[in-house]
């Protein structure tokens, strides 16, 4: 099933390194219907307007997964005005996502812009 | 790479490879098996001949009995449309199962649009179809059965004689889909009565490209070819025959009579450590009824998994997903949901499936696998702890 995907979507999926728990998190949101769709979980850490850490969780398919992974990968370390344009074309674009998988990214922008509300 | 996808398709066995390679140059048999005018055409003639009398042998029936077809898929399309066809002057309605192929539900679907009625059965839960629903579905006008011997996703086996011998005692035709079954399961149409069996060459280590279609002789069987040209096939299906793939498909056979009992047997015991293998594991579950059906096909569900990332997860794995992923909905396999399946825990199956050349380090391997990345993935879950 890899091979309906591009080597960034599954790299990401196989090696995420920012999935987890992060026990110190000042901003959470979970976006996603548990049984309907897939879930993302995104948990950041802000520090004087600098995203310092960011981690995510995810249950459903592998673009999922790996829209959380790209989503903690961009977003960790930068100031949050750096991030207001985050939108789901530019993890789109990010990822190469083939449109019957667009959603995965749409779940990455909710998430993100639900937990910096 | 592991192979665990034999209810897919089957490697040719090099056994019939080198069988099939004599039939295919200038040096070999390679003739049109309907030249009557010169030796290659006659020496083509008797392989075929002799071929269908051996895959016939497995069936217990008579050679004349066995039309070769492209596919199974095409046997389950001749079967069904051409008996419905031929008949429509006598009824217009037929009972299957919602847990058939694709190659029956689409023909019945075109069946449809010609204003033929079909009543699809839904199966119990572990994904037997109960015989007093046929017996409830039967009308004055019912022409034809069609339920397939054993699921493909979930290895479920229907008692397919007893199905058979309803259909006859109410003057119905019965077909069976026997594409997974053929060769492993003991069918014998001189006791169990029925008119039309799809048989497959590639699930049994034969080529793919060739299948047959059994249409009984006595009480002769009418059906409306659906591939019209020469004739052949005793008119019910044209196309000049291919040598090659029957005699493979023949030698095929031949192989599984004589060692289909032994592969039963090492399937159970693959199966057996499999299921241990993976004991540790909670939130497992097979679907179908697991002491009805074959060995080698395991359908299993991990809970709060999807499908699709299991199987990507596994790259030196190959198996499939028990259901066909869309984009905007989760779509799930059309077999598990007719059991009752909801369309989450169908997401979250997949089908395994043993072959002749699992070795038991590859179940091992295997099993290991899936149970690192089925815990991987849950780690992963924002929902698994509160599963």
């Amino acid at each position: 099933m890899s091979r309906f995907y591009n080597d960034t979507i599954t790299e990401l999926f196989l090696n995420p390194s920012h999935a987890g728990h992060l026990a110190d998190a000042n901003k959470t949101f979970r976006a996603g219907t548990p049984g309907q769709s897939d879930v993302l979980e995104l948990q950041l850490k802000i520090d004087h307007h600098c995203i310092k850490q960011a981690r995510f969780k995810a249950s459903g398919k592998m673009t999922t997964i790996a829209a959380g992974e790209y989503l903690c990968q961009w977003l960790e370390n930068k100031m949050l005005h750096e991030t207001t344009g985050l939108n789901s074309q530019q993890i789109i674009e990010a990822l190469q996502l083939p449109s019957s998988r667009n959603g995965a990214a749409i779940l990455a922008q909710q998430a993100f812009q639900q937990a910096m509300k | 790479m592991i192979y665990l996808d034999y209810a897919a398709t089957t490697p040719v066995d090099p056994r019939v490879a080198e069988i099939m390679m004599q039939c295919l140059t200038l040096d070999g048999n390679f003739g049109n098996p309907s030249s009557n005018t010169h030796e290659f055409g006659f020496a083509a003639f008797e392989a075929v001949e002799k071929a269908r009398a051996d895959i016939a042998t497995m069936l217990n029936s008579d050679p004349k009995e066995i039309i070769f077809t492209s596919s199974g898929t095409e046997a389950d399309n001749l079967a069904i449309k051409g008996l419905m066809q031929f008949h429509h002057n006598n009824g217009k309605h037929m009972i299957t199962s919602k847990t058939e192929h694709k190659a029956v539900l689409d023909s019945c679907a075109a069946l449809e649009k010609q204003g033929f009625e079909i009543t699809y059965l839904k199966p119990l839960s572990d994904g037997l179809i109960n015989l007093d629903d046929i017996k409830a579905a039967l009308r004055p006008d019912t022409l034809l059965i069609s339920i397939m011997h054993v699921n493909n996703e979930t290895g479920v086996i229907q008692d397919i004689d007893a199905i058979a011998k309803l259909a006859k005692q109410h003057g119905i035709y019965c077909h069976t889909d026997a594409a997974q079954s053929f060769g492993k399961l003991s069918l014998d149409v001189q006791q169990t009565p029925l008119d039309l069996i799809t048989i497959a060459s590639h699930k049994i280590y034969g080529p793919k490209g060739i299948g047959a279609l059994y249409v009984r002789h006595k009480p002769r069987v009418r059906l409306v070819e659906q591939i019209s040209g020469g004739k052949h096939e005793r008119g019910l299906r044209s196309g000049t025959l291919p040598t090659h793939q029957i005699v493979g498909f023949a030698s095929a056979v031949q192989l599984m009579q004589q060692e289909a009992d032994a592969e039963q047997t090492m399937f159970v015991t693959r199966q057996q450590q499999f299921l241990a293998e993976l004991s540790s594991l909670s939130g497992v579950t097979i679907n179908g009824n697991l002491k009805h059906k074959l060995p080698n096909i395991l359908n299993l569900r991990f809970d709060g998994i999807d499908n699709e990332s299991l199987i990507a997860s596994c790259t030196e794995l190959a198996f499939s997903a028990g259901s066909a992923c869309t984009s905007a909905t989760m779509s799930a396999s059309h077999v598990l949901q007719a059991m009752g399946i909801s369309n989450e825990h169908a997401n979250s199956s997949v089908r395994i499936s043993f072959g002749r050349f699992t070795s038991e380090q590859e179940v091992s391997t295997a099993a290991k696998t899936i149970k690192h990345h089925v815990q991987r993935l849950r780690d992963i879950s924002p929902l698994w702890h509160k599963s």
